[in-house]
């Protein structure tokens, strides 16, 4: 393996690697950075040495080199970096992606389109937005922020709020067919269900506020005070819910599909 | 005109004086005229007191201790601040709490140091000694001054042999100045462990055991030295809080089980002492077997410390703060303990009168530290963050981003960065709170650390979700960012690339060809190569984002740094061995091929990258996976009407071997996956059944 070693001449100091084999990797890594890879001759090279036939090789050694410098810097951070918030998707469930559908309500039928914004699986939750078109006169088209527990090992099948008691949870999941085969597979410990290993995922997802005016409280005919219990299957992108408020009328039926219009994926991350 | 007793006083302790007696008596009417009065302490000053005392304790005759003794003490009382608290005393790196620090700096200035480490020479006068140990450790209360000569000749071997308080050869009647010089130096040694190399010297003085001793000693005060130098030793210094962590005790017990006892002491200083030392080497990772004695005493402990007052009170929330950092379990208990009202309460009532700029007082680095506290808590859970906005704190939050003290601005700029990690307080609390103008401001700090707090928190404000997005870019916010990555530290740097592309997630094409614009593809191509790795994946990201969506955003990176370059760059980056990396260029290849026939014939017509992509295929990482077989699934999408293009892409890849892997991939663990795998075979299925078998002919 090479060493490097600085030459002077009379024009600018050019650094030349002489193979001594066999050194160190290390020695190689550490000395690689400070030079940069144009002014690099090699000279005696045995031909075992991995600088000796390419220069793809070089650059090989380069990106070990700063690789290696990453790991010292991770080990010699400052104690108060913030811990990298890492973007996480499933399937159908990244930011960016669009569901499109209806929300039955009795005799009346509304377009919904959700737009999913976040999503954090190590949290168990994501968040988006709500669009529902007609459904009153004076905001012919709404908007709201949601966000969702997704039922796994955080959240589990009990809601234990907003309202809702152990029966309307009953009576709600039930109403998804998925639903019968995890009474099967896990019994009545549903809190063991996995969402990351099956091909469903429950969630209760939560309407917070208007967008884009989260100040505006109130709107005559329309409310969100309530939830909804939500199935989401992995394989066909579809999305069925139910939403639920103890003064609404019963079962409004959420029936949403994925959006598949174009398959290009940004990414972006929390600071 | 006739001179001052003080004048008199002074003038009397030259040199030429021979009769020590009243040298002394001299000595003795300074210090009962300087005692707690700055004006006096003044006044010697000008009269040039302190080159007298360093003469006096710069001789070398050993005869007179007792003026020596008297002028060591004098000395001391002109290093003295107000606060006299041990906890200051044992944790100077937490901050500068000085109060003193111009007589600190006149001190040094007439070199002072140099003769008192002389005078801790173990043969000589234990009360001198101890005398100068205690001078010492006020003068090095002050960060400014310098550590280096401790560190040079015999100076370290004489202070850690002084910490050996319980040897046998301690002489009869003085082992009680023995522990009170062991105590004193251990503060020392706190103090003079500000670099990785200082706390590797300390260690390799054999300090270590030396510190176990007193630790385990009894007394008190002197245990609480001894934990703070091994704190200091340990913090941030993974190497040696490994060594301190597997040491034993004299009766064989490792230290950690031994500090915990001490956490639950009745002296609150002694708790802290204890909780910030086991705090380091919990961070440093080397006592995971007490991970449930943390949980369950450490932290509970500490909450508890934010109803004390003083100096506890102060430094008890920046210790929270450093033990929960990383651990969002951790962040989650303090929650439920009811941290955040406390912590809100702290700063809430905290008004901000008549502060001198610059002067950091107890006040200040209360709110600091509260601050910091907050912020670690808000980090990364969003139930946290939910509790910190409805602790109704975040006004007072915002009015600290413009605090006078440097290290307020800061950590409140920490906090608005914890929360601004949230689409939800994005849209609401941190709208309503106004962060966005005192946020703006702060980009022209001068402290580096406010300013990469202030960069870091502006890459959440420009997200799409984000209202506060369109006004700040009317501000001009895109071309401050570029000016950051021309001439920014690699922390700011870094924080300006990332928040351009979270700026161009999503964002119209308008806007990304406005952003470019001023940025310069040449720049970018620049940042894709740079020497910190944590750039280049940014810039790659800033790439992915920027060549997605539509047919024309690919354009404008294809024109704006050559299809040829960038493809080449991509070729490179497949062959890292770094995940971000990986999935970064894989997914811009994702995005290109979407595209026309041309962006998808770019890749097509690069072997060596459809390669990689075939070997990635098969990667630990489900994330990789899953992107390179969304890279087949673009490049062989059913056109609405069959395209010869199509089959002979197809053909391409499948002679090379992807539809073979794709099918090993069909009981891949994952469903993700597998789904993925099902779409790219039905396109290879499709175009079997259109053209039947057999390549091409080219």
């Amino acid at each position: 393996m090479p060493v490097f070693a600085q030459q002077h001449s009379t024009e600018a100091i050019s650094t030349v690697a002489t193979c001594t084999c066999p050194v160190s990797n290390d020695v190689l890594i550490d000395g690689i950075l400070d030079h940069s890879i144009s002014t690099l001759q090699f000279q005696g090279h045995v031909p075992s040495c991995p600088l000796h036939s390419s220069q793809s090789a070089v650059a090989q050694l380069k990106q070990q080199a700063l690789l290696k410098q990453r790991q010292a810097r991770q080990r010699k951070h400052d104690p108060f970096e913030c811990t990298r918030l890492l973007p996480t998707r499933t399937c159908h469930l990244y930011p960016g992606s669009k569901f499109a559908g209806k929300q039955r309500s009795g005799s009346h039928s509304y377009d919904v389109i959700v737009d999913i914004k976040h999503v954090s699986l190590t949290e168990s939750t994501l968040c988006g937005y709500l669009h529902i078109k007609g459904l009153t006169e004076e905001y012919p088209e709404l908007t709201t922020f949601f966000d969702a527990e997704i039922v796994g090992p955080q959240y589990s099948f009990l809601t234990r709020k907003w309202d809702a008691d152990e029966s309307t949870d009953e009576e709600h999941w039930t109403l998804f067919q998925p639903f019968d085969d995890i009474v099967h597979s896990c019994g009545r410990d549903k809190s063991k269900y996995d969402f990351a290993k099956e091909p469903c995922i429950f969630m209760r997802w939560k309407e917070h506020f208007l967008v884009p005016d989260h100040r505006v409280e109130g709107i005559s005919g329309a409310s969100f005070a309530g939830f909804y219990y939500i199935c989401y299957n992995k394989s066909t992108g579809q999305i069925n819910g139910y939403y639920y408020h103890h003064t609404s009328e019963k079962f409004q039926q959420l029936i949403l599909s994925h959006v598949e219009e174009r398959t290009s994926f940004g990414s972006y991350e929390f600071r | 005109m006739t001179l001052t007793p003080h004048e008199v006083a002074v003038s009397q302790l030259g040199t030429g004086h021979g009769i020590p007696l009243e040298r002394i008596t001299s000595l003795r009417f300074i210090k009962n005229n300087i005692i707690g009065n700055k004006t006096k302490k003044n006044l010697y000053i000008k009269l040039g007191i302190l080159s007298r005392l360093q003469e006096i304790v710069s001789v070398k005759d050993d005869k007179d201790s007792q003026l020596k003794i008297q002028a060591v003490i004098v000395l001391g009382s002109f290093a003295f601040g107000m606060r006299k608290k041990n906890v200051d005393l044992y944790y100077p790196h937490l901050g500068p709490n000085c109060g003193n620090e111009d007589n600190i700096t006149a001190l040094t200035n007439a070199g002072v140091v140099e003769p008192l480490l002389n005078s801790l020479n173990p043969s000589g006068d234990p009360k001198l000694i101890e005398a100068s140990a205690r001078t010492l450790n006020a003068i090095y209360a002050s960060p400014k001054v310098s550590r280096q000569q401790l560190f040079q000749g015999n100076h370290l071997h004489v202070l850690v042999q002084l910490l050996d308080a319980y040897s046998s050869n301690v002489r009869q009647g003085q082992d009680l100045v023995m522990v009170h010089t062991a105590e004193l130096v251990a503060s020392i040694l706190a103090r003079c462990c500000e670099t990785s190399d200082q706390q590797m010297k300390i260690a390799s003085s054999g300090a270590i055991p030396l510190l176990m001793r007193l630790l385990a000693g009894g007394v008190s005060k002197t245990q609480e030295a001894a934990l703070g130098a091994l704190a200091a030793l340990v913090k941030d210094n993974s190497e040696l809080a490994r060594l301190i962590a597997q040491t034993r005790l004299e009766k064989g017990e490792r230290p950690a089980p031994f500090i915990l006892r001490l956490v639950r002491d009745k002296s609150p200083t002694m708790r802290l002492a204890a909780a910030t030392c086991l705090t380091y080497l919990n961070r440093a990772g080397v006592i995971p077997d007490h991970y449930v004695d943390i949980m369950q005493t450490v932290l509970p402990v500490l909450v508890k410390m934010l109803l004390l007052t003083g100096q506890v009170q102060e430094t008890a929330p920046k210790i929270l703060a450093y033990l929960i950092w990383e651990s969002e379990n951790m962040q989650k208990a303090v929650c439920e303990m009811d941290a955040i009202p406390k912590l809100a309460q702290i700063i809430s009532v905290m008004e901000d009168g008549d502060l001198m700029y610059g002067i950091v007082d107890h006040r200040d680095k209360l709110k600091e530290n509260s601050l910091l506290a907050l912020a670690a808590i808000s980090q990364m859970k969003e139930d946290c963050r939910k509790q910190v906005i409805e602790a109704k704190v975040l006004p007072y939050i915002v009015t600290a981003m413009s605090h006078p003290s440097v290290g307020v601005r800061a950590a409140a700029c920490q906090c608005t960065r914890s929360l601004s990690r949230s689409v939800k307080n994005l849209r609401t609390s941190l709208v309503d709170a106004g962060i966005e103008a005192p946020l703006f401001q702060l980009l022209s700090d001068d402290d580096p650390g406010v300013l990469s707090s202030a960069t870091a928190t502006l890459c959440n404000i420009v997200l799409d979700v984000s209202p506060m997005k369109k006004t700040i870019m009317e501000r001009g916010i895109v071309a401050k960012f570029v000016h950051m990555i021309g001439y920014g530290d690699n922390i700011v740097r870094l924080n300006a690339v990332w928040a351009i592309k979270n700026l161009v997630f999503g964002a119209p094409s308008d806007v990304k060809e406005t952003v470019m614009r001023q940025f310069g593809y040449h720049n970018l191509v620049a940042l894709l190569n740079d020497g910190e790795l944590a750039i280049q994946e940014q810039a790659l990201n800033l790439v992915r984002n920027l060549a997605c969506n539509n047919e024309q955003d690919i354009n404008q990176v294809f024109n704006g740094m050559g299809s040829g370059q960038l493809l080449s760059i991509i070729e490179d980056k497949l062959t890292w061995d770094d995940q971000r990396l990986l999935e970064h260029a894989l997914y811009v290849l994702v995005n290109i091929a979407t595209g026309s026939e041309v962006h998808k014939q770019s890749v097509m017509k690069r072997p060596s990258i459809l390669r990689s992509v075939l070997s990635l295929m098969t990667h630990e990482s489900v994330a990789i996976r899953v992107a390179t077989i969304w890279v087949i699934i673009n490049l062989t999408w059913p056109d609405e009407k069959v395209s010869q293009s199509l089959h002979e892409r197809v053909s391409v890849l499948r002679s090379m071997g992807v539809e073979d892997r794709l099918r090993s991939l069909n009981s891949d663990h994952d469903l993700d996956v597998r789904d993925r795998v099902k779409t790219a075979l039905d396109h290879f299925v499709v175009d079997q059944q259109q053209h039947g078998h057999g390549v091409p002919t080219q």
